[in-house]
């Protein structure tokens, strides 16, 4: 009685923490740019990918455009070649990215976390070229592919409307988030977080690591997929630039720049990262500069991201006010 | 399909010389690894930073070779500076750490660089346009000359860790580091050293690379694939496994565009995943001692 | 002198301390054995005196100067450590492996040199013989001596040991224990062995420190520590071999 109480109070506080974010995106869906609020949404999906690798796994990954690009061309293959509805589209391009790391996995998996690191960007270079020259015939090569008006509308929510595109691609988000949060509280959650602390103890107590991994990987990049989806949706467009190895880096930087592991990290990263992106861009042209070397700045002295760096006050009073909260509901 | 002899000739020399590029820059990153545990990206800004400076002062003085020498230090003081300012604070963390680390310095100097040169990419004369003849095909003497000069490198740094104190107590080092330090000597001084030999020579791997491409301030980044595959491949941490290597890929990619060109740049990726398929640390990977 | 004072470390992710709060005083020329089970904190507080491992707090002076302020490099150089897996460098011979740190300090090639054959010979190694061999052509307990001659090469003052013996058959590790005390004696060095083996720390030490859990818990010669040991941890130790030795004798055929 008393365990399936607490277990409800602690839904309740986390039900509380993420409806308090859908009401504050809510509102900046209302009163921000809608192109903006629709890349920082599909942005914080592909991150959230990313910083479960890295927040429960500890495998750094330089290679998430490559599972990206699996998830936009899957779907742009489908709604340029065959079908025209979006949410089929969207079904083909998860569908891709889940088989994409059903193959893959196993041989990444097993390696070490530097070698992991490294064999991800080497993959994202060959998708790169893949898609770019040597399946010209399909791909477009630079071209690209454009199906933005061949697909049909949508009921309920018209994907092919930016306006309410960013009303799915904020429960889609929601989506993604609360089932990230559903796994932390399982033993799968547990065991991974305990194959990234101490793999050989994990083992000793009869948990597979491979497998573990395995499934983490593929749970990852099959959401990574997902935001690769959504892209080619929105954009109604895919090309190579996409899955481009020079941006490797910004799941990883913006993972860390939310702070690694914490729920709410994709999404805050990705509202400072596009945010950035667009006034650095427009004020001094050079992005690489700034971006490379802020990364620099947040290994050196903050690798706990923004809101792992929040002042410890700050937060012990938000946990007390979800508490409260929790409390005030039974 | 037949292919003629005089095509495989000079693929293979095409090769060779590649092989050689992919050589002097896979080294430093394999030489890092093995004795800092850091995984150091930005040896491709100093590839790119040896490039851009061969350019500049070929440009200023005629003298293509005065360029590469003047790349190698541009090189080896760039990377001496990001040693002293920034690898020094990391190298107690996770090889994963210091690799986003390195990524940043990558990037961040890749925006120096077009804040510096600009985005136009930037042609280097080849010094010289000789042709040498090898059983019928013409060869570019200037693609030999970069084949000698890995293989001199390779024998160079040979000979300086296995014939001198200094080089000797890197691969004691490499061996156990812990055990070097309690016996007094700074490692501190090994790790700058062996950071600014990796920085030159990938330096040196950009100056002489300059006149086969355009040098633009990207071209880190199309590099950073194959030789992130050559170090995979050999093992990191191991000069012999990084030569070979170096030469594997070298002729995948030559004799692969023979066959058939968009296949030669996922050839490498194969071999890769057969290799770790086989063995998760490469050909001739050192098993990594926690510190 | 080593003192150490108040002397803590706790490691990273830990909940407890490894070490400390630990108070400490070896006298100039004085050989003293640190005995523990494993996981008492010994090793780290050996790592600790030559600042491989840093404390959390606390301090560790030498002959009264505060090392936290010292260059740590010239630390090691004046202590010599050897390492509980022996730790010569397997790519190296004996005599490159010994003159390491004389070269990498330049010192003049024939003074290396002498001081090679020296320290051999001291060790009980023919220079002739074994100055060319590999590590690998060599016996366990040819390796200590080696490592020995190594950890003297830069004319320490004091040495640290960490389970020297551990990985030797016992009769070599007897004779090495006691020529170990010869050279001891011999160069007026002040050291500390670390060690699990009370019978060991019997025959070798002036003083024996006993610690559990990262703490001291005695300290004294072996005639004070069988006398009056403080507590029952100290009592059972300390009877080990004397038991040893009677099961011995009976097992024998002897009466106890």
């Amino acid at each position: 009685m008393t365990a399936a109480k607490s277990l409800a109070s602690r839904a309740l506080s986390w039900w509380w923490g993420i409806a308090a974010t859908l009401l504050a995106t809510s509102l900046c869906a209302v009163l921000l740019p809608t192109p903006f609020m629709n890349e920082v949404m599909i942005f914080a999906i592909y991150v959230s990918g990313c910083n479960f690798l890295i927040g429960r796994l500890g495998f750094i990954s330089f290679g998430q455009p490559a599972y990206l690009a699996i998830g936009a061309y899957c779907t742009a293959f489908y709604l340029f070649y065959v079908g025209t509805n979006p949410l089929v589209g969207l079904g083909v391009g998860v569908l891709g990215g889940l088989l994409g790391a059903i193959i893959i996995g196993p041989f990444f998996v097993r390696l070490r976390s530097d070698y992991f690191a490294m064999v991800n960007l080497a993959l994202a270079v060959v998708l790169f070229y893949v898609t770019q020259k040597l399946l010209v015939s399909i791909t477009g090569g630079d071209n690209g592919l454009w199906f933005l008006t061949q697909m049909q509308s949508t009921p309920l929510l018209d994907l092919t409307a930016p306006a309410q595109f960013l009303w799915f691609a904020i429960i889609v988000a929601t989506a993604v988030t609360v089932m990230f949060k559903y796994l932390d509280g399982t033993i799968f959650g547990a065991c991974c977080l305990a194959s990234r602390l101490n793999e050989d103890k994990l083992q000793f107590i009869g948990y597979d690591n491979f497998k573990i991994r395995l499934v983490a990987f593929i749970i990852a990049n099959t959401v990574t997929a997902l935001a690769g989806a959504m892209y080619a949706i929105y954009f109604g467009f895919v090309s190579p630039e996409m899955g481009s190895p020079s941006r490797a880096a910004e799941p990883v930087i913006v993972t860390l720049l939310g702070g690694v592991g914490t729920l709410a990290g994709p999404l805050i990263g990705a509202f400072a990262y596009t945010g950035m992106k667009d006034v650095i861009s427009n004020l001094i042209g050079n992005w690489e500069l700034f971006i490379g070397f802020l990364l620099v700045f947040i290994m050196l002295v903050a690798d706990q991201g923004i809101w792992g760096t929040l002042p410890p006050a700050a937060r012990a009073l938000l946990v007390h006010l979800r508490r409260a909260a929790g409390r005030a509901r039974n | 399909m037949s292919l003629d002899p005089r095509l495989v000739m000079s693929s293979v020399i095409f090769g060779l010389s590649i092989g050689g590029i992919y050589f002097l820059l896979a080294i430093g990153l394999s030489l890092c690894f093995g004795l800092m545990r850091i995984i150091s990206l930005d040896q491709l800004l100093y590839y790119s930073i040896g490039a851009f400076v061969t350019y500049s002062v070929g440009v200023a003085t005629g003298q293509f070779w005065l360029g590469v020498a003047a790349g190698a230090a541009a090189g080896g003081l760039a990377s001496l500076a990001v040693e002293r300012l920034i690898f020094r604070r990391i190298y107690a963390r996770d090889p994963t750490f210091s690799m986003i680390t390195s990524f940043g310095l990558l990037f961040g100097g890749i925006g120096i660089i077009k804040f510096v040169w600009g985005v136009v990419p930037r042609p280097v004369e080849v010094p010289t346009l000789a042709q040498f003849d090898v059983l019928g095909t013409q060869i570019p003497v200037y693609r030999l000359i970069i084949v000698g000069i890995a293989v001199v490198v390779y024998a160079l740094i040979w000979a300086f860790l296995h014939r001198t104190i200094v080089g000797k107590a890197i691969r004691a080092a490499i061996e156990n580091v812990e055990h070097v330090e309690g016996l007094g000597i700074n490692v501190g001084r090994l790790f700058t050293l062996t950071f600014v030999i990796a920085g030159a020579l990938s330096g040196l791997a950009g100056g002489v690379y300059a006149p086969l491409i355009l040098v633009d301030p990207m071209m880190g980044l199309e590099m950073l694939a194959f030789v992130f595959m050559v170090v995979i491949i050999g093992g990191l941490g191991s000069i012999k496994g990084t030569a070979i290597s170096a030469l594997i890929i070298g002729q995948v990619v030559s004799l692969g565009s023979l066959i058939y060109a968009p296949a030669a740049q996922m050839a490498p990726f194969v071999i890769m995943l057969a290799i770790l398929l086989i063995r998760p640390t490469g050909l001739f990977g050192v098993a990594l001692t926690r510190r | 002198m080593i003192e150490l004072r108040q002397l803590r470390k706790r490691f990273d992710h830990a909940d407890h301390d490894a070490v400390g709060p630990l108070d400490l005083r070896v006298p100039p020329g004085e050989l003293l054995a640190l005995v523990g089970t494993s996981g008492s904190g010994k090793s780290t507080t050996l790592h600790m005196i030559n600042r491989l491992v840093e404390p959390s707090a606390g301090s560790v002076l030498i002959d009264g100067i505060d090392i936290s302020g010292q260059d740590p490099v010239a630390l090691r150089r004046g202590i010599g450590f050897v390492f509980q897996a022996i730790g010569l460098f397997a790519h190296m011979s004996v005599a490159d492996n010994i003159a390491i740190t004389p070269r990498l300090l330049r010192w003049p090639r024939d003074e290396v040199a002498a001081r090679v054959d020296g320290l051999l010979e001291l060790v009980h190694l023919d220079p002739a013989i074994y100055r060319a061999r590999m590590p690998h052509q060599l016996s366990g307990g040819q390796r200590q001596r080696a490592a020995f001659a190594r950890a003297l090469a830069a004319r320490p003052r004091i040495m640290l040991m960490d389970e020297p013996f551990g990985a030797l058959d016992p009769l070599t590790r007897d004779e090495l224990s006691a020529e170990f005390r010869t050279i001891h004696e011999k160069l007026g060095l002040t050291s500390i062995i670390v060690t699990h083996d009370m019978t060991e720390a019997f025959l070798l030490a002036d003083r024996i420190a006993v610690m559990r859990a990262g703490r001291l818990v005695q300290i004294g010669t072996a005639r004070a520590l069988l006398a009056d040991p403080a507590d029952e941890f100290v009592r059972q130790m300390v009877r080990m071999p004397r038991l040893r030795a009677a099961r011995l004798a009976r097992a024998m055929g002897e009466p106890g």
